[in-house]
């Protein structure tokens, strides 16, 4: 009975022991397996002129994604970490750089497929005229260790020029991304260069024009003003904010002051805000920032709404006497 | 001789074997190890070259400082623990942005509980296939993921921290370790990767000390934290805890000394787009002093000749002493059939057969042989549970 019962015992523990390496073999294949994935590579674009380069560009080779807003601006966007997963899931995120997303300074995003747009023109890249200054800090009592870290000004779009080159970063980028369809979004491409062509001309034209003393209510015409050549005026107040950040008295003392009676809104003022601008004696002309993504077909393009911003400023000038 | 008969020469055999134990399972032992040895060798060897091999020709191309190619790769890859010279992760940024290469940086001079801590970019998890078993992949500075030995060894998961070890015991001018949150956990793939942490290449600044975010004592909760005022300037007590987490209100006030493409690493994987772009690729870098571009399968080929010279000798001392041992239990055997002689001449005397007396001996001989097989195959089984790149590690 003893030889049975070793001879079982040692059969159980052979047995036992090819189970086990089956099991390890079969677990490991398991792991090896792969979710499916959407047939139509999927972009992320974090502001209304990426989106809109991408879907004229890819047009439906592409799934373009933006970010949930949540009534708040793109500029102030501020993804939760479970976000940043669905971001590190698209194909190609293209970002604007010059400061417009601080937060991906902050979050772990696939460098391989991140596509800073304004990157080719870093050099240009304008400071902000909206620091407040509490980024400067010193390590140690004595000082050592003081620095400041730069920062932009962020709306690089509403430059002409800005909007073509990254425009063309965001066609480079799709084309290593559909090396297939490198003709299609070529030819897409150029279409779409060639409409910036007569915006540059426009804003050429408008920096040769004798305009009005303008106040910008917001801090981010920045690259505007520079490509038309317009000097404004800094009322430092932000448009979803109640009133600027040195109270109402400073803006009426900048009109009082310079003699300005414009004053460039990103949007329509409400009946209330419109009030106090009249008596103020400012207009508001709106010129639209052009930054948070947009849904649904039909809407304007960027380059429209770019092109409607130029008509407007162009409006306010008048042509300087030549000769 | 009929069935029956062998059937109880068997049974004979194996009461013998049993009543000198002992005796028996020296010499099933003797026998086991002699068998054992060789083809546990043999499999250590080919499994480790079958690992080291696919690791590394799955893995195009290695940038990295001057210095020795052998240290980068089995750094890079093995995450072993190698003075490795650091370039600016600004060569990492160029090559993504020349579109010829995905470039994955390394960041590896950081560890965790005796884990390297590694710094790089997210798509490293995709490009060696980890997949996140529990929990979710690394989101931002200051969350890691664990590989699975390392959550298995440590007993964490996600919703878990770890704390980085401080650089040096005596390093009072140090910085704080880093808290890291484990996000979670990934699957085995039984190579390197179950034995490291994964996180931000942020994240390996920050512990590294080019990158912090600002604590302020006066707004902590704890009354004990401050213990006293040094002309307007608060004195930090003992109770501030001693070390870093960057809490999500603390990551707002993160940054870096520096402009992060100055920031070091310590290796680059690049993943060339295709076989015109690798050509274009380590043509342009191997024409730069300032770096260094090696195929890991070529430094893997290297080390893993040298390796089998030495396996191959080995190999060979384990079959002269398996000859040896042969030898030996064949005398003990011969040894035991002459001490035996009386109980043989008494079972030839109450009528056994001779070929009775054969089946008996040779019963005893093929028992202890299988015996002895059984020992041999257990040993090669269990031998599959170790690391497939053992013999690489005890060769480095």
């Amino acid at each position: 009975m003893s030889v049975i019962r070793n001879s079982f015992l040692l059969g159980s523990l052979l047995i036992g022991c090819m189970l086990s390496a089956c099991d390890r073999t079969n677990s490991s294949s398991t792991s090896s397996t792969t979710e499916a994935k959407p047939t139509k590579p999927t972009v992320f674009a974090i502001n209304f002129a990426l989106q809109s380069f991408a879907s004229t560009i890819g047009g439906d080779l592409i799934e373009v994604e933006v970010p949930k807003l949540d009534d708040i601006s793109a500029s102030l966007y501020n993804p939760s970490p479970e976000e940043i997963i669905t971001i590190q899931d698209a194909n190609l995120i293209l970002l604007n750089g010059a400061d417009f997303s601080p937060w991906t300074g902050r979050s772990s995003l696939p460098a391989s497929k991140t596509v800073i747009t304004s990157r080719s023109f870093k050099k240009e890249w304008l400071a902000s005229s909206h620091d407040h200054g509490d980024h400067d800090h010193q390590h140690g009592p004595e000082g050592e260790g003081v620095h400041s870290h730069a920062h932009y000004a962020a709306f690089t779009w509403l430059s002409p020029m800005n909007a073509k080159r990254q425009a063309a970063a965001v066609e480079q980028a799709l084309r290593r991304l559909l090396s297939a369809n490198g003709s299609e979004i070529e030819q897409r491409s150029k279409v779409l260069q060639g409409s910036f062509d007569p915006l540059i001309k426009q804003a050429e034209r408008i920096s040769g024009m004798s305009m009005p003393t303008l106040i910008a209510s917001e801090p981010q015409y920045q690259y505007l003003a520079k490509a038309c050549g317009i000097e404004l005026l800094e009322a430092d107040w932000h448009w979803n904010e109640p009133a600027p950040h040195a109270g109402m008295d400073s803006l009426r003392a900048l009109a009082e002051a310079s003699g300005a009676r414009h004053i460039l809104v990103p949007a329509e003022p409400t009946t209330e805000r419109r009030a106090i601008l009249a008596q103020l004696k400012l207009e508001p002309i709106v010129v639209p920032l052009l930054v948070d993504p947009r849904s649904g077909d039909g809407t304007t393009s960027f380059v429209e709404s770019l092109g409607r911003n130029l008509n407007t400023l162009e409006a306010l000038g008048t042509a300087q006497p030549t000769g | 001789m009929s069935t029956r008969a062998s059937l109880h020469a068997c049974g004979l055999a194996w009461r013998h074997l049993t009543f000198h134990g002992v005796r028996s399972g020296i010499l099933v032992l003797s026998l086991a190890i002699s068998i054992a040895l060789p083809l546990v060798m043999q499999s250590l060897v080919s499994r480790g070259e079958e690992a080291t091999t696919s690791r590394a020709s799955v893995t195009p191309l290695l940038l990295g400082a001057p210095g020795g190619s052998v240290d980068l790769v089995l750094g890079a890859l093995w995450f072993l623990p190698e003075e490795l010279k650091p370039l600016p992760s600004r060569e990492s940024d160029e090559i993504n942005s020349s579109g010829l290469a995905t470039a994955l940086p390394l960041s590896m001079t950081a560890r965790a509980s005796g884990y390297p801590v590694i710094g790089t970019d997210v798509a490293y998890l995709d490009f060696r296939g980890l997949d996140v078993a529990d929990g979710r992949q690394f989101a931002v500075p200051g969350e890691c993921v664990l590989g699975s030995r390392v959550a298995g060894a440590k007993g964490l998961g996600p919703g878990d921290t770890i704390l980085t070890d401080p650089e040096g015991l005596f390093d009072i001018g140090g910085g704080y370790p880093l808290r890291l949150r484990i996000t979670g956990v990934l699957a085995p793939r039984n190579t390197p990767d179950d034995g490291a942490v994964f996180c931000d290449l942020k994240t390996s600044w920050i512990v590294a000390g080019y990158g912090h975010v600002h604590v302020e004592v006066t707004e902590t909760k704890d009354p004990e934290a401050i213990m006293g005022d040094n002309d307007g300037r608060p004195i930090a007590s003992s109770a501030v805890t001693p070390y870093t987490e960057l809490t999500p209100e603390l990551l707002s006030t993160l940054h870096f000394h520096g402009e992060p493409e100055d920031l070091p690493v310590e290796a680059i994987i690049l993943v060339p787009r295709d076989a015109k772009s690798r050509t274009i690729l380590s043509g342009r870098l191997g024409l730069r002093d300032e770096v260094s571009v090696v195929y890991p399968s070529e430094v893997v080929k290297e080390v893993l000749d040298r390796v089998f010279q030495i396996g191959a000798l080995l190999a060979g001392i384990l079959v002269a002493t398996g000859v040896a041992t042969l030898g030996v239990v064949l005398l003990v055997l011969a040894l035991s059939i002459r001490l035996r002689k009386d109980e043989l001449d008494t079972l030839r005397r109450i009528g056994a057969p001779r070929s009775a007396t054969i089946t008996l001996l040779l019963a005893e001989v093929v028992m202890l042989a299988t015996l002895a097989c059984a020992i041999a195959f257990v040993a090669l089984l269990a031998s599959t549970t170790l690391p497939a790149d053992l013999v690489l590690r005890l060769a480095t």
